[in-house]
This record gives structure tokens, C-alpha cells and sequence, in this order.
């Protein structure tokens, strides 16, 4: 049937019966798409060069090796102006010859007249104008979106690093430095010395992003009561007129301002979502409004309402897809209209995560900014009036940035007229050669395979699924959850080492104390060797400086006394099978068992004092340093006793208790990383070391969450031990300088990471007040306490509140008082304190169990506080 | 039109009171929630008795003229009622001036950018346009201060008095001010005017009056600026709009003590809290809400003039107004 139409065509078209030919080759192409030679045959029928292109185009696709068909188009595309100008004949003689070329001589009937250049001139020419505002405005942007990328890395500075007084060279030099004036600071400083440049390169990312998300809000409720007003009739669509007026007649800043001002702040992006899309959406939904009832009036909507389409089918599958294309444009206004707004408010004070206070000294709280932020560098910048220049700067930063997103709406609104639309332009070109590759490569064969293959997508995408759903669960198992196991006291015991459990997290369920009295108090005339420990059952081993361990049931009953082989020293740890370790003077170690009898004991030659005790990993491998100012050794010992092997660690005089890794393979002095296997100092080169002034500072823990975490200077990171070495996760930078502390000094002397990922940093001067600053996992300040105690603040414990008990020294009148407190984040006040003594020289250990905390204090009294005094004293000190 | 306008004016004072009594509202809910959240005021701002009972007593002291009686808390503070009058005027004054310089000069660019002699505005008002709109108002502020300031150094101790930085006064106090308010409406009101002229003087009886021999400038002023006056009224309403939300970071930056810094002074947070507590206009219920009642009566105003302009240069629109004379025509 086909092949008699084809030929029935061929004879049309030899016998100048073009118009036959076509309707005939049209039936012939309608049932068999795939026949080259009706389309090379239609090629040639073709009224205009474009129909030309097109038949060769397909003719190509059938037939991909024809090489005559392909030269054709590649002549003929070369010469091919204009593709979507339709005029009647666009031959020259140069594709005449292609299409002859191509196109059967059995076919060809007629001479092909070439048209003549005067011809051509006949046409008219595409209209061209460049688009400026197109170019200016993408090339804004881009630079925009770069920096917003990349601009942290390449900050010459810390943004938050302030600069009291800067030595240059032989000059001095006090903030704020003027653009240029400061070698290292091309656009000056603020009145911190903070680099304006460094800032301005951090800043423009969170603004950034904070405005693209308002500015999609916007646009989403926008269209969607724009469509609903254009399109409805009644009283929905009054409604939503007369809410459309509304408003657009209210400023948004003022209506931004009163929403923020009422919602606060501190909560971040939330608060400025809701400020700024309240009103905000105005002008989109008028715009997509006049859209839709524009668009509303077109026959093809009458048409889809004669089939039967649904309200909702017609608005989505034809409005909304006639709006769509210009919401790139609208998004770019309503970012700059959003940041515009933003840039009003941050200069008024409110940006994101404002409205967080400290205490900067008494009766005195200041407002403190995180991270640099566009908004926030506005509120912050204009101190002094006759230093407007950080304002300007960051002003033109806004500025810019407006402008750019500006030109771009503007530019993509001229681009989307098509009474400017520019067909020939190198975009135009590029966009078609791209959807013609497209829709041959890549649309075409896959609808074609599609339809063929309609299984076999389905199993793939299933086969995707599960590849991925495994690989996430493989994830969440093997590498998250296995960091993230809840850390447990080996053997189940209440108190097990100086830090509470091998991994030094220092948690606790609950104090369980809200009304602090003396339970019962023993004491010691030698005085004690350090904290206590508490075993699963609650018995309390304490160890006195003449050489004796003691045990007491909870209730403060002598359980047993055993002598020691040594004077002990420091605080003593218990194993998970309940023995009981305890160092002592001359750098050896001794085990005693729960009924209190010596079972070994082990002597070194290695220099130094266990100052913080032993640890007992889970499997019973006891762990303990050293210190001396020559050099310090880490020993393992099996449960046994037997050494298992020495090492010296890099250290000297540490000073800090052992901290084991979550998974016990590796075990932390300060930076020192030594793995637990044999004993090797692990090559982990952390990124602050050698950095001036944090140096010698560093610490890495393990939070009460399994992570692991470095605490340097001020800033807790979070990280973990990859083949590339130490990588960091995430990084708790906050705004130290803000609550008044310096960059190189007065760092905290320890750091907790409560089971919610809460950071808990304790900050202990011997003449300053002890401070707890609270921050969330990447920095958000949560708050801070404060106690009295100003020395040698013994921090006891934490819960997963962030309650921390502390015990110290504390002013008391005219003299010193020895006490412990608990305090709770968000709590101006202790939750208890407990005055243990007057001038009784502090706290020399402590331990916890459910509703009770028991103190060593500086007099050798062991004294249990808790709840209830109805327990009597025991009857007599050992 | 009459009928228009009474209509109009019925229902100012029902919006006034509605708008005042959600400022109020608005202030009395916002106050403790903020407080609770600033330090040295969580104790101390509380609100004493329910918003209905308070805002009666607030009525009744409007009512019996108590808000005209000056504070005791010491000479030379007027009362409330005087001083957001002086507010009132310092902030109507500031924008009447900018709103007449924006509509004078914007008219003028626009019509200036339709004409091919002299070439010059032509060119550049679309440029100016673009970046004008982009300049927040406190940042064409800044730099006109950064202006200043330089211009002050330049001369050196002794110079020429250079224009004010800050501060009141009906003088050269008003430059910066004005100008930092009205760059923005300005540039949108010539775009605006431009826009719809080159639209108008395309069409065809454009041609014929040029035909007839009418010059350009009869052409512009007589036939096509009418026919596009409406329009143009209408976005210096909307401008005025634009103006208004400027007019908070304006007044803050100049210290302009105006409607816009006083709500700014009620709503700003202060970079310290001390024991002192809270300023006397934290959130506080009669000031936001005659603020916010204020800026409303100059919204509606401003509409209500707007349009009934639109309703006397454009008979078009004035038509809609009028009922059908008897017997169904016009």
C-alpha cells in the first residue's frame, strides 16, 4: 500500500503535481514514519528550506550511514539563517545542489531555481538586538554564586578573628583599619579588626541561601493564589483578589519587621521565612493573576473544557505550564525584591540567629552575631557615623547583588517577549542544535525503547532502588550508627574511672539531686589519693594515702580495708569484672578484687606519675599514663597483669586523663593518637597543629553521642579517621570574641558533647569565674552559665540535659568555700549548691551514682550528699 | 464621583479604628513574647490586665483628653498626643517633600526620555533606572554620608560647614533625607511615565496629529500625557507606598524623629540589655498603634486621592461611577 503511494507520489511530482504528491506522501509517512525515501521524496516537495531540513533530518534518523543525506544537511544547516522564518522560497543555488545531491535524479522533475541575493535581501532579517541586561545580569550572578561557593575557601582571613592592635612591620595599627591602609586587608577592617573582605567573601553564602529559600516560598503561595484568582469567577476569586490588594498595599518591610520582632529572631531562617512571606508573594500572584486570565481566554482552554478536562487538569497541564517558563524570571525578581527587604531589616537589627544574648559582664548582656552574615554585618557595621565605610561596603555587596538579579529578571522578561526574541543568536543556535541532539539521542531512542521494552525499566529502576535503599542501610549501620552506639560503662558500673567511664564522656543518667544534704561523711586523717570509683552494686572504693584501700556500701558502712603494696596515687579505676586498679607513687599498678585482696601488681622503670589514674576498655585491657616532664609513657597491662606492651607518646606532662576511642582502638592524650592494638603512635596530623596560639592546646575527646571530637582553642570539631587522614565533619565555630573572650587565651579547660550532639564547654581561670558556654553541633550559641568557683573548679559531671555539677572553690563572705552546684542551661541560677566546708582546701575527687554525689575534699573527709539525711553516719572512721 | 468619594471617607474611620486597635493588639501580645526573650526584662514586662480591658482604658484616656496631658516624670516632655504630632509632621513633611521632587523631576525624565533631541536622556535613564532601583535607601544614605565625610576631611578643621549628618530641622537637614527617599520612586515613576509614552505615540492618531502639524511637545503634553495621566497617578500612588516602607530606615538612619523612627525605636532591639530594663517605647501598645493608625491614614489617604484624580482626568474611568440615566443610556 505504501510502496504504491510512494510511487503514485514519485509520478505526481515528475508530472509537476507538487500538491498531489505531498497530500500523497503526507498518508504514506502517517502509517510508516520509518520510510527514508518518502521523507528524502518529501525533501525534495518541500516548500521552504526549514521542511527541507526537517525531512533530511528524519530521513537521517532512519537511515544514520547515508552519507549523501547528511552532507545535504551539513550544507544546508551551514547556509540555514533563520529556522523559524517561513518564507515561501529560501533556495540557493549552493543547497539546490545538496538537495539534488541527496534526493534521487528519478525524482527530481522540475529545474530548481536558485534564489538570487537581491532575493534574499526581500526577506526580512531577524530582528537583533542584544541583550544586555541578559548578559550583565547572568555575568552578576554567576560572580555571586561563586563567591557565595567558594568564598569561605579563599578568604585570606578568619572572618571572626578581631585584631585589638596589629603589628605591621615596625607599625601599629588599631582598628578600624581603612581600605588599603593594612597590608593583608585591602578593604579595611571593623572596629574589632576583623578583615572586611574575609567577611564579606563568608557572608554572602548564608544570605544567599536564605533568600533563595524565601524567594521560592514566595514564588510557590504567589503562583498558587495567582492561579486561583486568575481563574476563578466567583467569590474564591474576589477573596483572593481583594487579598492580592491587601498585599500589595502593605509595605512588606514593615509588616517583616513587626512579624520578626514577634516571632524572634534567634530562630533563624523560620522566623524570616514566615517575616517575609507574609505579604511578599503580592507581586507574583498579580503577575501569574494577569497570566491566567489571559491565558484563560485562549480557545485550546475552551477546547479542553468541550473534552471535559478538569479545572485542576486545565490549570496544571495548560496554564501552569504557559506560566512556568516564567518563573526563572520571577525568581530572580523575588530574590532581589527578597533581599532588597532583608538588607532593610538587617540594618535595622534583625537578622538571622539575632536576638542571642550573653552576659558580657554583671547586670550588662550584649547581643552577640555568629558567622558573618550579609544582614547581620549591616546591623553591626554602623557604629560610628563618621566611619560609614563598612556599611558601604557591604551595602554595595547588597547592591550588586540586587542589581545583578535585577538585570536577569529583566533580561529573561526581553528574552521571553517574542517580539524581541532573537533567533538567530549564538544561545538561540546553541539551545536548538541542543534540542535537536536531544530529542534524537537521547528522547527519541528512549521512548522508542520504551514502548519496545516496557519491562525492563521497571526492574532497572526496582534494581536502583534496592542498590541504593542497601547502600543506605550498609551506611546508617555499619558506619553512622556504629560511631554513634550509645557508650556504656564497661561492667555496668556507676563510676568506673576519673571521667566516669573509659571514654572520659563524664554523662550521667540524672543527678537525681534537688535538695543537696550530708548523707554521711568519713574521713581520712592521711587524706585521699583522688576520685573515687563506685561499682555496679554501689559500693565506694576509696584509697588513703597510707597505703589502704577501703570499701563502703552506699549507706557509709566500712565493707572491707586492705592494705596496698605502695603509697596509691591518683584516682583508681574499675574493671569491667569488677577488680579494682590502683597507681600508685613509683609508676607502678596494683589489682585488687571486689572482696579486697591484692591480685598482682606491676613495677615499671618508667619515669612519671599515673596524675589521672587508669582506664579498663571493655575487654579488661587496663591503660595507663605516665606523666613526667622528660617524656611520657602510655603502659597496657592484660587483665592479668602482664605488660602488654609500653610506649612513649609524645607528650610531657599531659595532663590530661586517657580517653579511649568508641570502637577501644585507639586511645587520645591531647593530639596524641596511640592505637590500642600494639601500641603505635598513630600518624594523624591534625589541622591546628603548629597554628599559632592553639598550639599545645588541642584536645580530642570522645562525646557521650560515640563521636569523636577536637576541642582547639575555642572551637570543637567534629571528625574522624579516614585514609586521608584526620578529616573534619563539622566544625562548632561560634562567636567567642562576642562574650568576651580572646582568640589566644583564657580557652576552656574541658569539653563534654551531650548524647543530642549539645556542646558543652567549661571555661575555669584561677581568677576568673567558672563559665559553662552551651553551643549546638555546628556552633548556634545556646547560652552560657555561671558559677562562683574561681579555682580549680573539679568538673564532676553532666546529664543529657545539660545540667553539669561542678565542685570548687567559691568566695564566701570573708573567706573561701569549699562547695558543690549544679547548674542547667537556660537556668540563671544554680539548680542546688552544697556548702561542703570553710578553708578546707578544695576538692580533691569526685563520683556520682543515682542520688548521690560523693566528694574527697582537700581535709580527707569523704562526704556522701544526697537527698535524704535519714541514713545515719557510719559509726566510726576506718 | 461624589457618591465615590463619600463612600470613601464612610469607611476611614471604621479602618483607622480596626487598624489601631490591631497595632495595639499587636504591640500587647509582642511585648512579653519579646521581653521573654531579652535579658533584664523577663521579670519586668508583664502585662497587667487582658487587651480588651486595656484597650478600653486606652479609649477612655483618648477619649477624656488624658493622652494631651504631659508625663510627670519631668519638665520639658510633651505628651503623648504631642509628640506624635510633631511625628506626624516631621514624617508627612519629609514625604511630601520627597513625594513632589519625585513626581516633578520622575515626570519630567520620562517625558525627556521619549524625545530623540536632545538624545541624552534617552540613553542613560534606562541605565539609571536599573541601578536606582536597585539602592536600598539606606545604602544611597550611606554613601551620600561617606560623601559627606570625605568632602568634610577634604577641608580640613575650619572649612565650609558641610550638609548636616543627622538630626531635625525644616533646612539643610532636609537634603539627605530627601534624597536618600526619593531616588528610588523617582527613578520608577520615570520609568513608568517613559514606558506608557512610548506605547501612547506609537498608536495611529499620534500619526494623524502629526499629520495635522501639531508639534511634539503639543503632542505630548496635550494628547498623550492625558491619555496616560491615569497610569501615571496611579503608580505615584504606588511609589508612595515604596516611600513609606524607605521612611523606617530613613528616619533610623537620620535620625529623623518621625512616624518611621518611632516605630523603629518600638520594635529595634538595642545591641545591650542592662538592669535598667526596658526604654519607655519597648512594643508600647498606644505608640504602635497610633503609628500604625498614622501610616494607614496616609495610605488610604493617599489611595483615596489617587483615585478620585484618576476618576477627574480620565472620563473613561469616571463613567463606572455614574448610575444609567433613565431609559437604559448614557
Amino acid at each position: 500500500m505504501s510502496l504504491e503511494k510512494l510511487a503514485e507520489a514519485r509520478q505526481a511530482a515528475q508530472r509537476g503535481d507538487r500538491v498531489l504528491a505531498r497530500k500523497l506522501l503526507s498518508q504514506v509517512l502517517l502509517a510508516d514514519r520509518s520510510n527514508e525515501q518518502a521523507w528524502l521524496l518529501m525533501a525534495r516537495l518541500a516548500e521552504t528550506e526549514q521542511q527541507v531540513i526537517e525531512c533530511l533530518e528524519w530521513a537521517q534518523r532512519i537511515n544514520p550511514s547515508n552519507a549523501s543525506t547528511r552532507n545535504a544537511l551539513r550544507i544546508l544547516k551551514r547556509q540555514h539563517s533563520s529556522p523559524l522564518v517561513t518564507a515561501p522560497a529560501m533556495r540557493t543555488s549552493t543547497n539546490v545542489q545538496a538537495v539534488q545531491a541527496v534526493v534521487p535524479p528519478s525524482l527530481i522533475s522540475e529545474k530548481l531555481t536558485p534564489l538570487t541575493r537581491a532575493d534574499s535581501k526581500a526577506i526580512p532579517p531577524p530582528h537583533r538586538k542584544t541583550n544586555w541586561a541578559l548578559l550583565v545580569g547572568t555575568a552578576i550572578v554567576l560572580l555571586v554564586v561563586l563567591i557565595a561557593a567558594v568564598g569561605p575557601q579563599i578568604a585570606p582571613q578568619d572572618p571572626m578573628e578581631e585584631h585589638p592592635i596589629l603589628q605591621v612591620g615596625d607599625e601599629w595599627f588599631i582598628p578600624p583599619f581603612d581600605a588599603f591602609q593594612v597590608p593583608g586587608y585591602i578593604l579595611g577592617s571593623d572596629e574589632f579588626g576583623r578583615d572586611l573582605f574575609s567577611r564579606v567573601l563568608y557572608a554572602v553564602r548564608p544570605t544567599l541561601i536564605m533568600v533563595a529559600i524565601v524567594a521560592m516560598v514566595r514564588l510557590f503561595i504567589g503562583t498558587l493564589i495567582g492561579l486561583g484568582a486568575g481563574w476563578s469567577n466567583g467569590k474564591v476569586g474576589r477573596f483572593l483578589d481583594m487579598l492580592i490588594s491587601a498585599a500589595l498595599s502593605v509595605p512588606i518591610l514593615m509588616v517583616a519587621l513587626g512579624a520578626i520582632a514577634m516571632v524572634g529572631a534567634e530562630l533563624g531562617l523560620t522566623a524570616f521565612i514566615v517575616g517575609l512571606s507574609i505579604n511578599g508573594w503580592g507581586e507574583t500572584a498579580r503577575f501569574v493573576r494577569e497570566q491566567t486570565r489571559l491565558i484563560k481566554g485562549q480557545l485550546y482552554i475552551e477546547s479542553a473544557h468541550a473534552l471535559g478536562a478538569s479545572t485542576v487538569r486545565i490549570l496544571v497541564q495548560h496554564i501552569l505550564r504557559q506560566v512556568m517558563p516564567m518563573v526563572w524570571m520571577l525568581f530572580a525578581f523575588e530574590i532581589s525584591g527578597t533581599m532588597m527587604v532583608t538588607a532593610g531589616l538587617g540594618f535595622l537589627g534583625y537578622f538571622i540567629g539575632g536576638d542571642v544574648w550573653v552576659e558580657v559582664r554583671d547586670f550588662v548582656s550584649r547581643r552577640i552575631s555568629g558567622a558573618p552574615e550579609l544582614g547581620q554585618m549591616l546591623a553591626t557595621s554602623w557604629v560610628n557615623l563618621l566611619r560609614p565605610w563598612p556599611l558601604v561596603l557591604t551595602g554595595s555587596v547588597i547592591f550588586f547583588t540586587i542589581l545583578g538579579f535585577n538585570l536577569l529578571g529583566d533580561g529573561l522578561r526581553f528574552r521571553l517577549n517574542p517580539e524581541y526574541i532573537n533567533r538567530n543568536s549564538l544561545m538561540a543556535r546553541l539551545s536548538n542544535r541542543f534540542s535537536f541532539w536531544f530529542e534524537q539521542s537521547v528522547s527519541y531512542p528512549a521512548s522508542t525503547w520504551l514502548r519496545a521494552n516496557r519491562l525492563r525499566p521497571v526492574l532497572i529502576a526496582v534494581a536502583v532502588l534496592l542498590l541504593a535503599g542497601s547502600l543506605y542501610l550498609y551506611r546508617a549501620r555499619y558506619t553512622s550508627q556504629g560511631v554513634q552506639a550509645t557508650l556504656s560503662v564497661p561492667g555496668g558500673h556507676l563510676w568506673a574511672s576519673e571521667r566516669i567511664d573509659p571514654f572520659g564522656t563524664k554523662l550521667i543518667e540524672d543527678s537525681g539531686i534537688s535538695e543537696p544534704q550530708q548523707v554521711w561523711q568519713v574521713s581520712f586523717p592521711a587524706g585521699a589519693s583522688g576520685s573515687p570509683v563506685i561499682s555496679a552494686s554501689g559500693t565506694i572504693y576509696v584509697a588513703s594515702l597510707d597505703a589502704h584501700l577501703m570499701a563502703f556500701d552506699p549507706d557509709g558502712t566500712l565493707v572491707w580495708e586492705a592494705g596496698l603494696p605502695a603509697v596509691p596515687y591518683g584516682p583508681l579505676a574499675i574493671g569491667p569484672d569488677g577488680d579494682i586498679y590502683v597507681a600508685d607513687t613509683r609508676g607502678g599498678l596494683s589489682a585488687l578484687s571486689p572482696d579486697g585482696h591484692l591480685l598482682w601488681t606491676y613495677t615499671t622503670e618508667a619515669f612519671g606519675k599515673a596524675e589521672h589514674g587508669a582506664i579498663v576498655a571493655p575487654n579488661g585491657t587496663i591503660y595507663y599514663l605516665l606523666e613526667d616532664a622528660r617524656g611520657d609513657t602510655l603502659t597496657a597491662l592484660h587483665p592479668g597483669g602482664e605488660l602488654l606492651w609500653s610506649t612513649k607518646t609524645g607528650t610531657r606532662r599531659a595532663d590530661s586523663a586517657l580517653r579511649l576511642s568508641a570502637d577501644a582502638s585507639q586511645i587520645y592524650i591531647r593530639s596524641a593518637v596511640i592505637n590500642t592494638e600494639d601500641g603505635s603512635i598513630s600518624d594523624l596530623t591534625i589541622p591546628t597543629q603548629g597554628g599559632a596560639g592553639i598550639a599545645g592546646h588541642e584536645q580530642l575527646f570522645v562525646g557521650a553521642d560515640g563521636r569523636p571530637y577536637l576541642l582547639a582553642g575555642h572551637i570543637v570539631m567534629q571528625w574522624e579517621h579516614t585514609q586521608q587522614g584526620f578529616t573534619v565533619l563539622q566544625s562548632a565555630e561560634w562567636d567567642y570574641h562576642g562574650v568576651g573572650f580572646s582568640q589566644y587565651t583564657q580557652f576552656p579547660v574541658d569539653a563534654v558533647v551531650t548524647p543530642a550532639g549539645n556542646i558543652g564547654l567549661i571555661y575555669s581561670g584561677f581568677y576568673g569565674a567558672t563559665r559553662i558556654v552551651w553551643l549546638e553541633s555546628l556552633g548556634k550559641f545556646l547560652g552560657n552559665t555561671f558559677s562562683p568557683f574561681y579555682q580549680d573548679t573539679h568538673f564532676v559531671a553532666v546529664d543529657g540535659k545539660n545540667t553539669t555539677i561542678l565542685c570548687g572553690i567559691a568566695p564566701a563572705q570573708d573567706s573561701e568555700a569549699t562547695m558543690c552546684a549544679a547548674y542547667k542551661l537556660d537556668v540563671e541560677d544554680s539548680l542546688w549548691q552544697y556548702i561542703l566546708g570553710v578553708e578546707i582546701d578544695g576538692v580533691v575527687g569526685a563520683a556520682m551514682a543515682p542520688g548521690r554525689l560523693y566528694v574527697i575534699t582537700g581535709d580527707g573527709n569523704l562526704t556522701a550528699i544526697g537527698n535524704s539525711a535519714s541514713s545515719q553516719a557510719p559509726a566510726s572512721a576506718p | 464621583m461624589l457618591r465615590f468619594i463619600l463612600r470613601r471617607l464612610a469607611i476611614l474611620p471604621f479602618a483607622l479604628v480596626l487598624v489601631h486597635f490591631l497595632g495595639f493588639a499587636y504591640a500587647y501580645f509582642a511585648r512579653p513574647i519579646r521581653a521573654a526573650r531579652t535579658p533584664y526584662l523577663r521579670q519586668q514586662v508583664e502585662n497587667p490586665l487582658p487587651l480588651l480591658e486595656i484597650y478600653w482604658q486606652h479609649v477612655e484616656d483618648i477619649i477624656n483628653g488624658s493622652l494631651l496631658q504631659p508625663p510627670e516624670i519631668g519638665p520639658g516632655i510633651g505628651s503623648f498626643a504631642e509628640n506624635m504630632w510633631k511625628a506626624t509632621i516631621a514624617s508627612a513633611g519629609l514625604l511630601a517633600i520627597a513625594l513632589a521632587l519625585s513626581i516633578v523631576i520622575g515626570v519630567l525624565l520620562g517625558l525627556m526620555a521619549v524625545r530623540n533631541q536632545p538624545p541624552g536622556v534617552r540613553s542613560w535613564l534606562t541605565p539609571l533606572s536599573t541601578v536606582g532601583l536597585a539602592m536600598p535607601g539606606f545604602y544611597i544614605g550611606s554613601l551620600s554620608i561617606l560623601a559627606i565625610v570625605y568632602l568634610a576631611l577634604g577641608k580640613g578643621p575650619g572649612g565650609e560647614q558641610t550638609l548636616p549628618l543627622n538630626g531635625f530641622g525644616w533646612d539643610r537637614h532636609l537634603v539627605l533625607p530627601v534624597l536618600a527617599l526619593t531616588l528610588r520612586p523617582m527613578v520608577q515613576i520615570a520609568q513608568v511615565t517613559a514606558n506608557m509614552l512610548v506605547g501612547e505615540l506609537g498608536k495611529q492618531y499620534i500619526v494623524a496629529a502629526r499629520s495635522y502639524g501639531h508639534t511634539w511637545r503639543d503632542i505630548r503634553w496635550r494628547q498623550a500625557m492625558r491619555n496616560i495621566i491615569s497610569g501615571v497617578i496611579l503608580s505615584i500612588a504606588s511609589t508612595f507606598r515604596l516611600m513609606v516602607g524607605e521612611l523606617v530606615v530613613i528616619e533610623w538612619l537620620f535620625k529623623w524623629p518621625g512616624l518611621g523612627n518611632k516605630l523603629a525605636t518600638t520594635l529595634v532591639p538595642g545591641q545591650t540589655s542592662t538592669s535598667l530594663g526596658a526604654t519607655t517605647y519597648f512594643l508600647d501598645p498606644p505608640t504602635v498603634a497610633f503609628d500604625i493608625a498614622i501610616i494607614a491614614l496616609l495610605f488610604l489617604f493617599t489611595d483615596l486621592l489617587a483615585s478620585v484624580l484618576v476618576r477627574a482626568v480620565d472620563p473613561r474611568l469616571r463613567v463606572q461611577d455614574e448610575p444609567y440615566p433613565a431609559g437604559g443610556t448614557l
